[in-house]
């Protein structure tokens, strides 16, 4: 029995809705756009256009009753406001990461969906990656063993489009620890289990984070270390130590799993094959991320990232500004002059 | 303070010094949102707009003290680079004019004739026309002389020698990754005068020109405390990567590797060494009709070997070429008049006029450089 479209609106039309959500979502036989909303209505109005929806808006007010899903990608600060006002009239919302920036506005945002028993899904794409799953996988499966170890170097340089200088804020993108660091954490969470921070340093002074490293632990006590630049070319795996072997996994695509036993003088190296998603990587992964919550909203099976989910991350990422220190180089102001002996130019 | 040019390697130092030692106010205007995620860990206003459109320039400006300067045209279009470094400065100047403030402009000692041996002050004679980096850089740094005198705009032109310190493109990063992949020439065995700045004395030069009475109208050549030869310079670079990678040439040896590099091959040698290392299109070529002659007629000569041998593959993974097969990277004819010559570039000016005193050693300077090499994960 073929059910009608869900009928979708994309809240905030940046350049990822643009180029990622909107072609999802219009790929998929599932739903329909009927609204774009965003604060310029010049704006919504363009892309409704492009996208033969019916109604263009500057608010998402007008919604409840008109939609059944939203996708919410606008600027951090204002993910729980729009969330819980939808949540709470019945539509389901997919929200972009972070869901928010911190656990309380995420509480709230968990609340209102299940006053309703509306669908609430956490857009952390990155899973959906094919290595990303496989990684879940082996790790669900314990066929390492118990881990000992665990080690992020990642560049999170301008790799997604950013079409305002507003995602250098922290109200609405945030530094490299909030926009991609919160990717790094949720994976981690998902495949290793709960996480605490155990020390946490970034370069922001006065504006936000380009670089960080943080320091945590997992439940029985295995350290984690995941260091974050914005711009430094770094290793971009993450290494996982365990009990009975260690297995590096690649970030970025192509992605590399790399796969050694302890004791042993061989690696394993190789991909993890999906025509589909090598057909069109970044289209698959969005199209996934929509199927996911539309078979929630559908069927009622929780979706991949709901809520409880999705908070995780960030609470771990309030806990690590929370603790913050500075990190300084030796060649930053005033260190450089310090290093020759002097308190000044 | 605006700055122009800030996601660059002079101008973010520029822009941390002015928030964290001046406490200023500071706006940038760059081209690109994510060109500005390291600015962005300082309190700075963010604007995006290219310097070649006036009305981002004008309006980046509004409410400034002081415009710095610090763009370079870049990118493979030469009309583009002499657009952004010539337009780029009369923007500038006409939005500092609106707004009453002050140009500093960075310029470079290329606009002057580098004689072959002796010193180089601001009374030296102009470089001759011919290479289009300092054609523009002097048509930049004269129309904003010139605009700043007519329109009573007080513009100061700071002419740093060779910048180098942690972040550093031209001298810094990509001699790192040449001497890490190719083995480069030493012209005249590295006897030429780097005249070498560290980065941090060019952006004190810079905040001494923003504040002085003495520097509207003037132009300043700011160098370092010391003339290393280029064999020094290039040795730090060397030192850090635990390589010795230069190979001394005259200037003669250097123009002749030159005109045999420009020269085209011949597609044998390139051919055979192709059907050596791929089986498979070995195997394609030899499933011919010509290569099956081909292969009748060689029979058991040495010429087999060439076509038929299965050698072993490669074996896999990164192997650091030996020494030897590093290829040697030749030197456009320019450079290598550029890298011979012993002329030191004197500051008196600068100390007189603004107070400037170079900080750093080279030895200083490159220790801090060195510790950035190894953060940003460019010593391999």
């Amino acid at each position: 029995m073929s059910e009608r479209p869900l009928r979708a609106a994309v809240v905030g039309c940046g350049a990822v809705t643009e180029r990622y959500h909107l072609p999802a979502l219009l790929a998929s036989p599932d739903v329909e756009v009927v609204a774009c909303v965003d604060p310029s209505l010049e704006r919504a109005r363009s892309l409704a256009e492009r996208v033969r929806a019916p109604l263009a808006l500057d608010g998402h007010a007008g919604l409840a009753g008109s939609v059944d899903l939203a996708l919410v990608a606008a600027p951090n600060a204002v993910h729980e406001r729009i969330a819980v006002d939808l949540l709470s009239a019945g539509v389901h919302v997919l929200v972009e990461k972070p869901m928010a920036r911190s656990a309380a506005e995420c509480d709230r945002m968990i609340e209102a969906a299940a006053a309703t028993g509306a669908v609430l899904s956490v857009g952390h794409a990155y899973r959906h990656y094919p290595v990303a799953r496989f990684a879940h996988e082996l790790f669900a499966a314990g066929a390492l063993g118990a881990v000992r170890r665990v080690d992020v170097r990642q560049n999170a340089g301008g790799r997604w489009p950013a079409a305002s200088t507003a995602v250098l804020t922290r109200e609405a993108g945030g530094g490299v620890l909030l926009d991609i660091g919160v990717h790094t954490l949720d994976l981690l969470l998902w495949w290793l289990g709960d996480l605490r921070v155990v020390a946490y340093r970034d370069d922001a002074a006065g504006g936000v984070e380009s670089e960080c490293e943080a320091e945590l632990e997992l439940g029985g006590g295995a350290p984690v270390a995941v260091e974050l630049s914005r711009t430094r070319n770094l290793r971009d795996t993450t290494i996982v130590k365990c009990e009975r072997g260690v297995v590096e996994i690649g970030i970025y695509e192509p992605a590399v799993v790399r796969l050694a036993m302890v004791g042993g003088g061989t690696t394993l190296a190789g991909g993890v094959p999906d025509a589909e998603f090598e057909r069109a990587p970044v289209q698959t992964l969005f199209a996934r991320q929509l199927a996911d919550v539309v078979a929630a909203v559908r069927h009622g099976a929780p979706p991949l990232v709901g809520g409880r989910e999705g908070r995780r991350a960030v609470a771990l990422v309030e806990e690590c500004y929370a603790l913050r220190r500075p990190l300084r180089r030796p060649w930053d102001y005033p260190e450089a002059y310090a290093a020759i002996g002097r308190t000044g130019p | 303070m605006l700055v122009l040019g800030a996601s660059g390697f002079l101008g973010d130092r520029l822009v941390e010094r002015l928030v964290l030692e001046r406490r200023a106010r500071v706006r940038v205007l760059v081209r690109r949102v994510m060109g500005a995620v390291r600015l962005a860990r300082l309190p700075v206003e963010v604007l995006t707009g290219d310097v070649v459109d006036a009305h981002a320039v004008a309006a980046a400006a509004e409410d400034c003290d002081v415009v710095f300067n610090c763009v370079k045209g870049t990118g493979a279009d030469a009309s583009l680079r002499r657009a952004a470094d010539v337009n780029g400065v009369r923007h500038a100047v006409e939005a500092a004019r609106e707004q009453g403030a002050r140009v500093v402009h960075v310029s470079t000692m290329a606009v002057y004739d580098l004689p072959r041996d002796g010193e180089v002050d601001e009374l030296s004679p102009p470089a001759p026309r011919g290479d289009p980096y300092s054609d523009a850089k002097r048509e930049g740094e004269r129309l904003a002389l010139a605009l700043g005198s007519r329109h009573g705009v007080p513009v100061v032109v700071v002419q740093p020698t060779v910048i180098y310190g942690p972040n550093a493109g031209v001298h810094g990063a990509e001699i790192l990754e040449e001497l890490r992949t190719s083995r480069m020439l030493l012209i005249d065995g590295g006897a030429g005068v780097c005249n070498a700045v560290y980065v941090d004395d060019v952006v004190t030069a810079l905040l001494l020109a923003a504040t002085s009475d003495r520097a509207p109208g003037e132009r300043f050549l700011v160098s370092g405390p010391e003339y290393p030869t280029w064999r020094e310079f290039i040795g730090c670079f060397e030192r850090m990567l635990g390589v010795s990678r230069t190979v001394p040439v005259s200037e003669a040896e250097a123009l002749a590797l030159w005109r045999r590099s420009r020269r085209r091959p011949w597609l044998a040698p390139d051919l055979l060494r192709l059907l050596r290392e791929d089986r498979a299109l070995r195997r394609r070529v030899l499933a011919t009709r010509e290569g099956a002659l081909a292969r009748r007629l060689v029979g058991h000569t040495p010429l087999r070997s060439l076509l038929g041998g299965a050698r072993a593959p490669a074996p896999p993974g990164p192997a650091a070429p030996p020494e030897e097969e590093l290829p040697l990277a030749p030197a456009r004819p320019w450079l290598v008049h550029y890298l011979a010559k012993r002329a030191r570039v004197r500051h008196e000016k600068a100390r007189a006029l603004l107070g400037y005193e170079p900080a750093f050693s080279l030895a200083d300077g490159m220790c801090l450089t060195e510790q950035w090499a190894r953060v940003a994960g460019l010593l391999g």
